[in-house]
C-alpha cells in the first residue's frame, strides 16, 4: 500500500484552475519529487497534502486513510516551509520540542534528532543567530521528531546559497536514507530533482505529465513539455535527441552531413552548433577534449536509433 | 457560532452601540425641533439645517476653515526643514524623531496651558517684558485668533513632521547624487527634487493636520477665550449653554459632512500616487 | 546648507520644548506670580491637599486603566480576525471613528446616554466615560496591532498548525508572543489618550464624576493658581517616562 495515496485532485481558484485532476502513488521510504515550472500547481498541491488547502474534488489517503478534509493538526503530514518558518522567540531547541505537546507518542527524543541533523551544539540558539543552512536543519529536526508519514519538503533549496546547494543536496538525500522517512518535495530545478528523487512527477499548468524514476522521464519523456523541461533536445523531423547523444565526425558516412556553425566553449564540454542540409539547426555536446571542430568545418552527425525520442503529445 | 464571529463581537457590538446608534440619533436629533426645557421633540424639520445659511454660521464656517487653512500651511512650512533635518541626520535618527514625538505624548491640555502660562497678560513673556522697561503695558497675546493658530500648530506639527519624515527616508540617496553631478547647488536640489518627491508626505499631513484642526474645540477655547469663535465651539455650546440639541445635531452632521468630503478628496488624489493616507 | 538645517532644527526643538520646560521650572517658584522668587515645592503640597484634584486624577486613573483592558483586548482580537479575513463594515466604521471629530464624538454619545436613559435608571458617570473611552480608543489599538501583523510572516503560523496545534493554541503560543510589543504600545497609547481627554469626557462625565482634565480645565480657564504648573510637571513627566521605559522594554 502507498503511504501517500492522491486521487483525482482538483482545485480551483478565481480565474484559473491551480491543479487538474492530479492522481499519483508515493510508495514508503521514498524520496518523491513534484517538478515543474513555477505556478504549475505544484505548491498548491503540496498545501492541500499538507492541510493548507482544500481539494474542490478527489481525495488524498495516507496509509489507506482518508485525509482530504482534515485540518493540519489532526494529519500525520508535516511541512519544511520554503524559508523554514521557525519560530523567532523561541531557541532551537524550544522549536523542536513544539510538536511533542501535541504527539506525547512521538518515537524520537529531541537530543536524538538534533544530532541526527548535527545542530546539537547550537540548540540553545535562536532562529535569528543561525545561518540559512542551519536553520533548515532544525526545521527538518522539528518535523522529524514527530515521525511523520510523510514530510513535505517546499523547495528545500531555493532559499539557500547557490555554493551550498550541491551539498546540502547530498546532505538531505542521505538523511532521507538514513531515516527511511518518506520524503515529497517540490523543486522548479530539474537538476535538483533528477539527483536526489527515487520518482519523479512532472507537472505543466495543474496536470501531470510524467511519473516515473529519473532516468525514465529523461531518456523516455511521454509529451515534449518533459523532454524540454527535463534538458535539451534536438527536435529534428518530429523525433527528438539530446545534444549529448549527437555523435560527431569529420569523415564518414553515417547520419547526415552538416556545417557547423557556432562553437560555445562552456567549460567542461563544447556545444557545436550546426546547420544541417535541409535550413534545420541542430546542438551537440561534446566533451572539451574531443572537441577540435572550428566554424565552417563540414561534419557528419548521427544518433543511436535507441537515442531517439518520440512523445506521445 | 464560528470562533471569528466571537473575536469581533466585543469590537463590533462597542463600535454598533457607542459609535453607529448614536450617530443615527444624531441625525434624527438635527430634523426635530428645540423642546421648551432644552430636550426636542416634533414638529419634524428642516429648519436646523435652513438656520445655517444665516451669514453668522456662514461666517463661523468660513473662518474655521480659514485658521484651518494657516494652521496647516504653517505646520507643513515650519514641519518640512525640521523632518528633512532628521531624514539627513547620519546618527541618531531616533533620538530626533522621538524629540518631535515626545510632546505629543503628554497631555494637549498641558501643552495648550504652557501656552496661555507664557502669553497671558500675567504670562511669563509680559512680565519679562514689562520688568525690562521695553512695554509699558501688557500685549495682548493671548485670547486673540493668532494665539489660537499658534495652539494649533503647536499641537499638531509633529502630524505633518512623521509622514513627511517617512517619505523622505524612503527617498533614494541616488537621485540626490545625480542632481548634483549635473550641476545642481544643494538648495537647488531641494528645491527641484526633493520637495517634488515629498508630495505624498506632504499631502498626507496635511489632512491629518487640517481634519482635526476644523473641528477644534479645546485649542480656540482656551486660547481665544471666547473671542475666537470656531464650529467646534458652537456645536459644544449647544449641548451646554445654549441647550439647542437640534441645532446643535445639525450642526455636527453638517461638519462631519465637510470632513468626509476632504478625505474622499484626498484619499482619490492618493490612490494615483504611492503611499496613500494612513 | 546642513548648517542652516541644524541651526532651524535647534530653534524648532526650541519651540517644542521650551514652554513645557518652561512650566516645570516655574511649578518650583515659591511665588504665586510670574516673578522668580526662589525654589519651593509648596505648590506641589498644595496638590496633596485639594481633595477634588485627589479624586479626579484617581478617576483618571481608574478610567484610563479600565479603558486600556477592555479596549486592548477587545481591539487585538478585532486585528487578528480582520487580518486573516477583511471585516469591511467594522474597519469602515473604525476608521470613521478615528476622523471624526472629537466634539461631534462627545455630542453624539451624549445625545444616545440620554436618550437610553429614558427606558434604563441610569445617569451619566463614571461608567459612561468608561464606555466612551473604550469606544475612541478602540481604531488606535486596531491600527497599532495591525501594523505589526502585517509584518509577521503567515507561515509561522501555518507552522505551528503543521506541527499539531489548533488555532487556539497557535494564536496563544506563536501570534501573541510575537504581538506582545505592539500590544504593550497600543495599551500605553490607549491610557495617554484616555487619560488626556477633555472633550469627549466633558460631555458625558455628569456632576459627580469629575476628571483630572476637568478640574485642569476650570483652572487653566480662571487662569490664576499655580498648582496647575506642578500638576503639570507631573503629568508631563509621568507619561514621559512611562512611554520612555515602554520603548526600552519593547527594545529589549
Amino acid at each position: 500500500m502507498p503511504v501517500l495515496s492522491v486521487r483525482g485532485v482538483t482545485k480551483e481558484f478565481p480565474g484559473h484552475r491551480a491543479v487538474d485532476d492530479v492522481s499519483f502513488d508515493v510508495e514508503q521510504g521514498q524520496l518523491f519529487a513534484l517538478l515543474g515550472p513555477s505556478g504549475c500547481g505544484k505548491t498548491t498541491t503540496l498545501r492541500m497534502i499538507a492541510g493548507f488547502e482544500t481539494p474542490d474534488a478527489g481525495e488524498i489517503s495516507v496509509n489507506g486513510a482518508p485525509i482530504t478534509h482534515l485540518p493540519p493538526y489532526e494529519r500525520r503530514v508535516n511541512t519544511v516551509f520554503q524559508n523554514y518558518a521557525l519560530f523567532p522567540h523561541l531557541t532551537a531547541r524550544q522549536n523542536v520540542e513544539f510538536g511533542l505537546r501535541y504527539n506525547r507518542d512521538a518515537a524520537h527524543t529531541v537530543d536524538a534528532i538534533l544530532d541526527l541533523v548535527q545542530m546539537g551544539h547550537k540548540a540553545s540558539s535562536r532562529p535569528t543567530q543561525l545561518s540559512g543552512g542551519e536553520k533548515q536543519r532544525v526545521a527538518l529536526a522539528r518535523s522529524l521528531v514527530l515521525a511523520p508519514d510523510v514530510l513535505l519538503l517546499d523547495e528545500p533549496l531555493a532559499a539557500l546559497d547557490p555554493n551550498l546547494r550541491k551539498q546540502v543536496r547530498g546532505e538531505l538525500k542521505a538523511l532521507q536514507r538514513r531515516t527511511g522517512v518518506t520524503f515529497l518535495m517540490v523543486t522548479h530545478d530539474q537538476e535538483e530533482a533528477l539527483s536526489m528523487a527515487d520518482t519523479v512527477a512532472v507537472m505543466n499548468a495543474g496536470r501531470l505529465e510524467q511519473v516515473g524514476p529519473p532516468e525514465e522521464l529523461y531518456v523516455r519523456p511521454r509529451t515534449r513539455f518533459v523532454a524540454g523541461f527535463l534538458g535539451a533536445v534536438n527536435w529534428i523531423d518530429g523525433i527528438g535527441v539530446r545534444p549529448e547523444a549527437v555523435r560527431v565526425s569529420r569523415d564518414g558516412d553515417l547520419g547526415r552531413e552538416s556545417i557547423v556553425t557556432a562553437i560555445t566553449f562552456l567549460g567542461n564540454c563544447v556545444h557545436v552548433e550546426a546547420e544541417l542540409a535541409v535550413g534545420v539547426k541542430i546542438v551537440c555536446e561534446i566533451p572539451r577534449l574531443q572537441s577540435d571542430f572550428q566554424k565552417g568545418d563540414r561534419i557528419r552527425v548521427w544518433w543511436r536509433e535507441c537515442d531517439e525520442m518520440r512523445p506521445e503529445a | 457560532m464560528t470562533p471569528r464571529f466571537w473575536l469581533l463581537l466585543p469590537s463590533r457590538a462597542l463600535m454598533a452601540l457607542l459609535f453607529a446608534a448614536p450617530m443615527v440619533i444624531v441625525v434624527a436629533y438635527s430634523l426635530l425641533t428645540r423642546g421648551a426645557y432644552g430636550g426636542q421633540g416634533e414638529p419634524w424639520t428642516w429648519e436646523n439645517y435652513a438656520r445655517l445659511l444665516d451669514p453668522l454660521y456662514g461666517e463661523i464656517v468660513l473662518k474655521s476653515f480659514w485658521i484651518a487653512a494657516l494652521s496647516t500651511a504653517l505646520c507643513l512650512v515650519l514641519g518640512f526643514p525640521l523632518a528633512l533635518f532628521i531624514a539627513r541626520a547620519r546618527s541618531r535618527k531616533t533620538l530626533w524623531l522621538g524629540l518631535v514625538t515626545l510632546p505629543f505624548w503628554t497631555s494637549f491640555l498641558v501643552r495648550t496651558y504652557a501656552w496661555m502660562f507664557l502669553l497671558r497678560d500675567t504670562g511669563l513673556i509680559n512680565t519679562i517684558l514689562l520688568g525690562l522697561g521695553l512695554i509699558a503695558e501688557p500685549l495682548p497675546l493671548l485670547y486673540n485668533d493668532a494665539a489660537v493658530v499658534l495652539g494649533l500648530v503647536y499641537g499638531y506639527l509633529p502630524f505633518m513632521v512623521l509622514p513627511i519624515y517617512a517619505v523622505l527616508e524612503r527617498l533614494d540617496p541616488w537621485l540626490l547624487e545625480a542632481a548634483e553631478d549635473l550641476g545642481a547647488k544643494p538648495w537647488q536640489v531641494v528645491r527641484r527634487v526633493v520637495v517634488p518627491l515629498a508630495k505624498p508626505g506632504m499631502a498626507a499631513g496635511s489632512v491629518l493636520v487640517f481634519v482635526p484642526c476644523l473641528g477644534a474645540y479645546l485649542t480656540p477655547d482656551l486660547m481665544g477665550g471666547g473671542k475666537s469663535i470656531l464650529i467646534g465651539n458652537v456645536i459644544q455650546n449647544q449641548f451646554t449653554t445654549a441647550r439647542d440639541w437640534p441645532f446643535g445635531a445639525a450642526l455636527s452632521i453638517v461638519l462631519m459632512a465637510i470632513v468626509m468630503a476632504l478625505l474622499w478628496v484626498a484619499l482619490r488624489k492618493s490612490r494615483g500616487a504611492e503611499g496613500g493616507l494612513l | 546648507m546642513k548648517r542652516g538645517l541644524a541651526l532651524y532644527a535647534a530653534v524648532a526643538y526650541a519651540f517644542l520644548h521650551l514652554p513645557l520646560l518652561i512650566l516645570a521650572a516655574f511649578s518650583f517658584n515659591s511665588s504665586k506670580y510670574t516673578v522668580w522668587e526662589g525654589l519651593s515645592l509648596v505648590w506641589y503640597r498644595a496638590l496633596w491637599d485639594d481633595a477634588r484634584l485627589l479624586e479626579s486624577a484617581w478617576n483618571s486613573v481608574l478610567i484610563g486603566v479600565l479603558a486600556t483592558i477592555a479596549a486592548t483586548a477587545a481591539g487585538t482580537l478585532a486585528a487578528y480576525a480582520t487580518w486573516k479575513r477583511r471585516a469591511r463594515w467594522l474597519e469602515g466604521s473604525l476608521y470613521l471613528s478615528l476622523v471624526t471629530p472629537e466634539v461631534v464624538t462627545g455630542v453624539s454619545l451624549l445625545v444616545f446616554y440620554q436618550w437610553v436613559f429614558r427606558f434604563l435608571d441610569v445617569r451619566l458617570g463614571l461608567h459612561t466615560v468608561v464606555a466612551a473611552h473604550i469606544m475612541f480608543s478602540l481604531a488606535y489599538v486596531v491600527v497599532v496591532v495591525m501594523a505589526r501583523l502585517k509584518t509577521m510572516d503567515r507561515s509561522l503560523e501555518e507552522a505551528a498548525l503543521d506541527l499539531g496545534a489548533t488555532e487556539w493554541q497557535t494564536f496563544l503560543r506563536v501570534t501573541l508572543p510575537q504581538l506582545a510589543p505592539a500590544i504593550g504600545t497600543a495599551a500605553l497609547l490607549v491610557f495617554a489618550i484616555s487619560f488626556d481627554d477633555y472633550v469627549i469626557t466633558s460631555l458625558v462625565a455628569g456632576v459627580d464624576s469629575e476628571t483630572l482634565p476637568m478640574v485642569i480645565y476650570t483652572m487653566a480657564r480662571k487662569g490664576v493658581s499655580p498648582s496647575v504648573n506642578a500638576i503639570s510637571t507631573i503629568i508631563t513627566v509621568s507619561i514621559g517616562i512611562m512611554t520612555l521605559t515602554a520603548e526600552r522594554w519593547r527594545r529589549a
